[in-house]
């Protein structure tokens, strides 16, 4: 213990003796860790969003998506998103009928176009027809006005629920309720507003801040086609989620003739296929942040290396009175070792200090993460260890004679 | 008691050989204050590196109090050099930018004895009359002041065996008898002085002389 503090106060000593050298060695190590503490809690920033915002779709939700969403290996199948649906009226009456403990099983189809209010033209508002109960599952409530209902369905009103987003687009600063706005060439009346949803940004679905939507007679009925885009429902409890999946995939298998040309998923399913996605991502981020590190651990060797040899005579002296091989390794590793943590201490303070300063409405997904800042500190101390090693072992190799009589 | 039998050193450098020691063989008791007199290549200094315990010989033996030398791994060598060894250079050696307590104290940094470092060190910088220079750095000292931080760090860990190689070759010669007297007085208390030297008249002045000569001793 005695030469581990002996140790670190002669690290100190040697890296004040060198202020300007130490400072700029310690530059390369706080731009690495800067880059890694950043680009990891980038990284991480996005996937909690991601995860939040699948979670934030219901609870309990099991939705059936055309198309085959999920490759045999577990990945994405892009073409499943923009192929013509293979879902009918009827995988959605069948279901209703059969999978009886499944709550609120509704019925969306979403609709190419553009949705105009006199000269204005919305071309991001995602047009959808729904079912009643499709709002309750996907946690849309109301700001004002009224849900659609069964009224609306059986009669095929020209009627539609807003976003926000829409609203203030289409209406800015007006009460959009009895307002009329215009699909297709249809006048639709405007009966009710959705709240605004924080994590909007729903992965592959529409953006629910920013949509219209009418009931599914009245969308059957503008687009001709009895087509669906998605069949949501609840199962009762967390537990019966995997078996309703299982009933509806199988009541679905009977009614496309064994062909398998839809899917059936689960909030879990969906956390797996943007898992996949956001890991590469992570990766990638990481691979960077570990160059800029590389290059911060090269500049630590090259100046301990020159360290080194300037005090080969020191370490000749040190030899001379009693200090044994691990006695000088050790000196040399923890101050090469106290300066990259001292980097990345420099690096992780600046960093707390620039998140604190981002406003907290701020798009940018980044949060201060502790996992994130323990494992750039350990990082820098790995790279202190692992750089500072070769010159550390070039140094306790000296031979004592050798090295006292250095110039 | 020092006893170096039939020891030779051979310096490698590419295919040349040099023989620095060649089958030389002295015994030093406990105690002597011995000059080892010799012109400079004559092995000398190989033979004082030897018994300090910094090399190895290429052959013989190198007994101190018992513990035979050569058998020692880097370890034991680095804590005899610690425990039983003073070492006192011509060119003082002392670590630049520390300061004389720093400098003094550095063997205890090395030693597993619980002393109380700055005690230790002031009461040794007392004996050599520097205790009023504890924060100055060997640039801010003499000579002759360096050369008695050099001594008091010999004998900070209370070594039985000092080893001098020109303590006072880079003094004047008034500077250089008082660092000799200093080592007289340490010879006088107990300490077994080994003077490294070519300078007949200070070797005269030890209790025995050795001498050295093309990595012989001359009888």
């Amino acid at each position: 213990m005695g030469i581990l503090l002996d140790s670190i106060k002669m690290a100190f000593s040697s890296l004040l003796a060198k202020k300007a050298r130490s400072f700029l060695s310690m530059l390369g190590i706080v731009i690495g860790i800067l880059t890694i503490s950043s680009l990891l809690s980038l990284a991480f920033g996005v996937r909690s969003e991601v995860e939040k915002t699948i979670t934030d779709l219901g609870t309990n939700l099991v939705a059936v998506t055309p198309g085959k969403q999920l490759s045999e290996e577990g990945g994405a199948n892009l073409a499943a998103q923009f192929g013509q649906s293979t879902l009918t009226e009827e995988d959605f009456l069948a279901i209703k009928a059969e999978v009886i403990d499944a709550k609120k099983i509704s019925v969306a189809l979403l609709l190419t176009g553009t949705t105009r209010v006199g000269g204005t033209v919305s071309n991001s508002a995602s047009i959808l027809a729904g079912s009643p109960g499709f709002e309750e599952i996907f946690n849309l409530s109301l700001d004002r006005g009224r849900q659609l209902n069964q009224d609306d369905e059986d009669t095929n009103a020209r009627v539609v629920v807003i976003g926000p987003k829409t609203a203030q687009k289409l209406f800015p600063d007006q009460n959009p309720l009895g307002k009329i706005l215009e699909i297709r060439s249809t006048e639709f009346t405007v009966v009710g507003l959705f709240k605004k949803i924080e994590t909007a940004s729903n992965i592959g679905g529409p953006d629910f801040n920013d949509v219209v939507m009418m009931p599914i007679h009245t969308g059957w009925e503008i687009t001709n086609t009895k087509s669906v885009f998605r069949i949501a429902m609840q199962a009762p409890d967390a537990e019966s989620v995997e078996r309703i999946k299982k009933e509806v995939k199988d009541v679905l298998l009977r009614t496309h003739k064994g062909e398998e040309d839809f899917s059936v998923l689960t909030q879990k399913d969906l956390l797996k296929v943007t898992g996949g996605v956001l890991d590469i991502m992570t990766a990638l981020l990481g691979a960077l942040a570990a160059i800029s590190l590389l290059v911060g651990g090269i500049g630590i060797m090259n100046i301990m290396l020159v360290s080194v040899s300037e005090r080969t005579r020191e370490i000749g002296i040190r030899k001379a009175v009693g200090a044994t091989q691990g006695a000088i390794l050790l000196q040399f590793l923890i101050e090469s070792m106290i300066l990259t943590l001292l980097g990345g201490l420099v690096a992780i303070s600046f960093f707390t200090f620039a998140i604190s300063l981002i406003p907290a409405d701020s798009p940018i997904p980044i949060k201060l993460n502790w996992g994130v800042l323990t494992l750039s500190l350990i990082f820098s101390a790995l790279v202190g260890i692992i750089f500072g090693l070769i010159p550390a072992i070039g140094a306790a190799r000296k031979h004592p004679i050798d090295a006292l009589r250095y110039e | 008691m020092i006893k170096v039998e039939s020891v030779s050193k051979i310096y490698k450098t590419g295919d040349s050989e040099f023989k620095a020691l060649d089958n030389v063989s002295v015994e030093i008791k406990k105690g002597e204050f011995v000059a080892i007199l010799g012109p400079s290549g004559s092995g000398k200094s190989t033979l004082m590196h030897l018994i300090g315990g910094l090399d190895k010989p290429t052959k013989g033996t190198i007994e101190v109090d018992g513990q035979i030398l050569n058998n020692l791994n880097d370890k034991q060598l680095a804590t005899y050099r610690n425990q039983k060894i003073g070492f006192v250079f011509q060119f003082f050696n002392l670590l630049q930018g520390t300061n004389t307590l720093t400098n003094v104290t550095l063997p205890l940094v090395y030693s597993k004895k619980k002393f109380n470092r700055k005690t230790k060190a002031v009461e040794i910088l007392k004996e050599v009359g520097l205790e009023h220079k504890l924060k100055n750095r060997p640039n801010q000292l003499s000579g002759g002041e360096q050369q008695r931080v050099s001594i008091a760090r010999a004998l900070v860990n209370d070594p039985d065996i000092i080893l001098a190689d020109e303590p006072t070759g880079n003094l004047d010669s008034k500077t250089g008898l008082q660092i000799f007297e200093l080592l007289n007085q340490l010879n006088a208390n107990g300490k077994t002085i080994i003077l490294v030297t070519h300078d007949n008249s200070l070797a005269e002045k030890a209790k025995r002389i050795i001498r050295v000569k093309d990595g012989g001793i001359e009888v």
